[in-house]
């Protein structure tokens, strides 16, 4: 199936574009599945954000805690020894709400729009707490490591009816 | 006395990014967190500031509603609001307007991105810096 025919399509272009334009790094789009066996690590920092209205459900961005202090030092400008703990959640927060943010407006005027609730993160110790039906992930890999968008919408949306 | 950018935001990430294109364009940037905060804040730097950054999407006091505060204060109105924020969708950007902005721009944004639109926000040329 066409990269932009699935539903998460939006909130990856986001990421691209977060990577690109704040962070001045290349991402690249590299897998998408609708289930994960295994991220391959624990303790990942799982920073979420609700959906809510017709388009309701759940996206993250998911990635080891390396790779989210890199990331967010990139942000900042600085080094990842800089990047303390509450730096790091909330750079990783403010990613998600602007990856989530992105695609709202390609759902803008569908029937599966929807608005965003406040962003929050947490620290994953197993993959379990984050596996769910209905959910799509897609990984894009950076210099720095992989970033997982997880996209679970609780409406009937399917890939096909997606308007591109 | 150098002149002031407010900056509004939740995320103390953005704070310090927008903080550093402001001290790039030679203004001294101050921040709040929220809006409740960023009112608080005016009070205290009322003479000083030159233009307010606001976020769409805060807790306890959201920037439309900011905005529409700041826009309705005799003192406060005179200083021009340029939002900054996530939400994209042309009926923002009207209402925001409406409310009083005079300018918009959409997260994620390069710092380059950030500093023209700041400059353009205060009246500046490209070539001309600080205050």
């Amino acid at each position: 199936m066409r990269k932009d025919r699935l539903v998460n399509y939006p909130f990856v272009k986001g990421a691209l574009r977060m990577l690109d334009l704040m962070l001045g790094i290349e991402g690249r789009w590299v897998d998408n599945h609708e289930r994960r066996n295994s991220l391959g690590e624990a303790s990942c920092v799982y920073a979420s954000t609700q959906l809510t209205g017709s388009g309701r459900g759940e996206v993250a961005l998911i990635t080891n805690r390396r790779t989210a202090r890199n990331l967010v030092a990139e942000m900042l400008a600085k080094d990842s020894e800089d990047v303390d703990d509450a730096t790091l959640f909330d750079g990783v927060s403010e990613m998600v709400n602007i990856v989530a943010g992105y695609a709202k407006s390609d759902f803008s005027g569908t029937e599966y729009e929807f608005d965003l609730s406040l962003p929050s993160v947490r620290i994953v110790e197993t993959y379990g707490a984050f596996d769910a039906i209905d959910s799509e992930y897609a990984d894009i890999k950076t210099d720095y490591g992989t970033i997982t968008i997880l996209v679970r919408l609780k409406s009937s949306i399917r890939n096909t009816d997606f308007p591109v | 006395m150098k002149k002031k950018i407010l900056a509004v935001d939740d995320s103390t990430v953005m704070l310090r990014i927008i903080s550093g294109a402001i001290e790039a364009i030679g203004f001294e940037p101050v921040t709040a967190m929220d809006g409740r905060e960023a009112l608080k804040v005016l009070d205290d730097n009322i003479h000083d500031i030159a233009l307010i950054l606001l976020d769409w999407n805060m807790p306890k006091l959201d920037g439309l509603e900011t905005l529409k505060i700041i826009k309705e204060d005799d003192i406060f109105r005179r200083i021009p609001v340029m939002m900054v924020t996530t939400e994209s969708d042309p009926g923002y950007v009207i209402e925001a307007v409406r409310a009083g902005a005079i300018n918009y721009l959409n997260k994620p944004f390069s710092l380059q991105d950030l500093s023209v639109r700041i400059m353009e926000s205060l009246g500046m040329g490209l070539s001309k810096k600080g205050a």
